[in-house]
């Protein structure tokens, strides 16, 4: 939607959350539609299929051996990226990567990256050498609000039910063997998108919401609890506000991260 | 080999044909991968189409008419067509480096150019219309079955349209003609022809030839790809109504 | 004589033979070639036999395109003495539609307000939300008409506090007002339902 008609459309908006009322008929702390869908693209190592709502994000995993970085020699590398192209929504434009699109990348990424979900010690093949370098590719197809959310559950998703082949050391030279395993996956990070609008707050804002926030904040855990990662990406919120929202995508994430389980348990041979 | 193609290599196998003479597909000569079409499956794009065609996963926006930036850029007479073709970076059999390189860029060109004779632009003067092309899985022949997507695409975006546009691709592989190369066919085969026909028209829009065939063996493998083009051209006409009957 | 091609009702693709010329006028959405009317859209062949003409109902509403006569709303972004431009982003009439990329759109100052003008920046100011009737649309040159009362202003903030002005009724004259600063902005050309526009 036009941002102008947001101008418009914000009191409407506004007047109903002051209701606990929603635009699409949501309640505030209730999610849109998921569905995912593992193992839809048979080129990559791992993806996903994710449905939030009406926006649809693909997410693949590629595998590649590669240097380590110098200062993490006895570590795999973790590489995100993002590309909202614009066959997904109006607004896009081609190009090179631009502000929205890191962000997005950056904050997935540092959801795996600090909760240590991968293991990136044993994607070494020969230390300070060789090892896995794990790309994460998040291809936005369709914007409807919340893609960070829609493509951190791809990413997880598709690192769950992703397989390495065996790369073997055979008389100095790296062989890779047709015996595949699942990737070293010990926690899943499970972001939560907050928005705010008057001084109420709302979960998984779709495109219309996103258009009238005044504030919104993702905030990632893993399933001990902690929080991982947080990005405020627009506005300001009140201390007490924060307590709120973590509150709130605390439950959430426990909900979201059970489905996520439950769709990729028993993908393994 | 063209470096750039590099992210494409399959394994080169021994020879494309098993010993019962079939492909090693399983496919027979002239024998299509299997195909389907889904017509109007984007929320935001006035038009839009994925395709599955064997292992290619090929999904299409179609945006416009609508303004276009920079003012310049617009045709006083006619609507101007843009194609973007991309290939998402998890696509291929090595992880393809995002945007676009000089393969996509020409591809981009040649399926404009293969779109714009069904189209009549000259109803919308001084706007554009974009197609843009993502292809999210490849096996080989990605230009064509984005041609055949694209024209669903359009369609579906309520554009005055001439014809669809059905395209196949036909080549030569250990000697003998076939259609529809998958990858190691098109990698290691002789020759690759793609086409695109209009096919109520019977009016070729793109054609395009990477190796080497006799004039013979071009005009029987033109001809089987004409005649190809007409069994895709009822599957798109099948996904249409699909997407507007009642 | 006519068996062979598509009935009134009967769902086309692009490219279908609908009829000869001699049997039927071409109508919406065919094109015409080498003596033959075919469907240029898909939708239900219609053939009016009274008219002989033949066209094709279109099952969609796309191209969402301007037609004159329509209503539209749209943003003021730019203000030239004699004209204004407008972002134009929705059409009100004769159905509610979201452009999901708007079009530009220009008022002469003589089709802005039934009264003398001076200049543009008395009636408007730069983000003003204004409901227009399309008057002549020329590839993406698309000229706006505000003169009638139902047209004009439908939602403006203070050029001071940023706030949504209220309109105020004065000697039966719609004026607006700043509800913080009381400022009133008395030749603003405001329309009837000023405040009142949802786009939901």
């Amino acid at each position: 939607m036009s941002g102008i008609a947001a101008t418009l459309q914000k009191v409407y908006i506004r007047n109903l959350a002051e209701k606990n009322k929603r635009i699409d008929g949501r309640k505030l702390n209730q999610y849109r539609n998921l569905e995912i869908t593992p193992n839809f693209i048979s080129k990559a190592e791992g993806s996903a299929m994710v449905q939030l709502g009406k926006t649809k994000v693909l997410v693949g995993v590629k595998l590649d051996l590669g240097e380590p970085f110098k200062d993490t020699p006895d570590k795999g590398v973790l590489i995100t990226n993002a590309e909202l192209v614009p066959l997904a929504s109006p607004e896009f434009e081609p190009g090179p990567p631009d502000e929205n699109s890191v962000e997005l990348a950056r904050f997935v990424d540092r959801g795996i990256r600090e909760s240590e979900a991968i293991n990136l010690s044993k994607l070494v093949v020969k230390e300070g050498e060789t090892v896995w370098i794990v790309f994460i590719d998040i291809h936005v197809l369709d914007h409807d609000g919340n893609l960070i959310d829609a493509s951190a559950y791809g990413a997880i998703t598709a690192l769950l039910t992703a397989k390495m082949p065996k790369a073997v050391i055979n008389e100095e030279k790296i062989e890779v063997i047709d015996e595949w395993a699942p990737l070293p996956i010990e926690r899943v990070p499970i972001p939560v998108t907050v928005g705010k609008i008057g001084d109420k707050l709302l979960i998984d804002p779709n495109l219309e919401e996103e258009n009238v926030l005044d504030a919104k904040i993702c905030i990632t855990f893993e399933e001990e609890g902690n929080i991982c990662a947080i990005q405020k990406v627009m506005g300001l919120f009140t201390e007490r506000e924060i307590e709120e929202a973590i509150s709130l995508a605390e439950k959430k994430s426990k909900k979201i991260r059970e489905e996520i389980l439950e769709i990729t348990k028993g993908g393994d041979e | 080999m063209n470096e750039e193609m590099s992210y494409m290599l399959e394994k080169k196998p021994e020879k494309l044909f098993r010993d019962d003479g079939k492909r090693l597909s399983g496919r027979d000569l002239f024998e299509l991968r299997p195909i389907k079409m889904k017509v109007g499956i984007l929320e935001n794009a006035d038009g839009s189409a994925f395709i599955e065609w064997g292992k290619n996963k090929i999904i299409v926006a179609v945006y416009g008419p609508r303004e276009i930036h920079p003012k310049h850029m617009a045709i006083p007479t006619q609507a101007r067509l843009r194609c973007r073709y991309n290939m998402a970076a998890f696509s291929t059999s090595e992880r393809k480096k995002p945007g676009p390189d000089r393969r996509s860029i020409e591809l981009s060109k040649v399926i404009r150019e293969a779109l714009v004779p069904a189209l009549l632009l000259e109803k919308f003067p001084k706007t554009v219309i974009d197609v843009f092309i993502e292809v999210l899985e490849s096996e080989g022949g990605t230009r064509v079955a984005s041609i055949t997507a694209a024209s669903l695409a359009l369609a579906d975006s309520g554009l005055p349209m001439k014809d669809l546009v059905t395209a196949v691709a036909a080549g030569k592989i250990d000697g003998k003609i076939v259609l529809d190369l998958d990858s190691a066919e098109d990698m290691y085969g002789e020759a690759d022809l793609p086409i695109a026909i209009m096919p109520r028209r019977k009016e070729i829009t793109l054609i395009q030839m990477d190796g080497k065939m006799t004039p013979q063996e071009l005009r029987l493998a033109l001809g089987k790809a004409i005649e190809a083009c007409q069994q895709i051209y009822e599957m798109q006409k099948r996904a249409l109504l699909e997407r507007y009957k009642i | 004589m006519l068996k062979k091609y598509p009935k009134t009702g009967e769902l086309v693709i692009p490219g279908e033979k609908l009829s000869p010329l001699e049997v039927f006028m071409p109508g919406e959405n065919v094109y015409v070639e080498d003596g033959f009317i075919y469907a240029a859209k898909i939708g239900n062949v219609l053939q009016d036999l009274k008219k002989r003409k033949v066209w094709v109902y279109s099952r969609t509403d796309k191209p969402a395109l301007l037609k004159p006569g329509e209503i539209v709303l749209g943003q003021v972004t730019q203000i030239k003495d004699k004209s204004l431009t407008v972002k134009i982003f929705a059409k009100l009439k004769p159905k509610k539609t979201l452009f999901k990329t708007p079009f530009t759109g220009e008022i002469y100052i003589a089709n802005a307000k039934r009264e003398f003008l001076e200049t543009m920046s008395q009636a408007f100011t730069v983000g003003d939300i204004i409901k227009c009737k399309v008057s002549k649309v020329t590839g993406y040159l698309i000229a706006l008409d505000t003169k009638d009362p139902d047209l004009g202003i439908v939602y403006s903030r203070c050029t001071k506090c940023y706030i949504p002005l209220k309109a105020v009724t004065i000697k039966r004259k719609q004026i607006l007002q700043c509800p913080k600063c009381k400022i009133i902005y008395p030749n603003k050309k405001v329309a009837r339902d000023y405040g009142k526009i949802i786009l939901h």
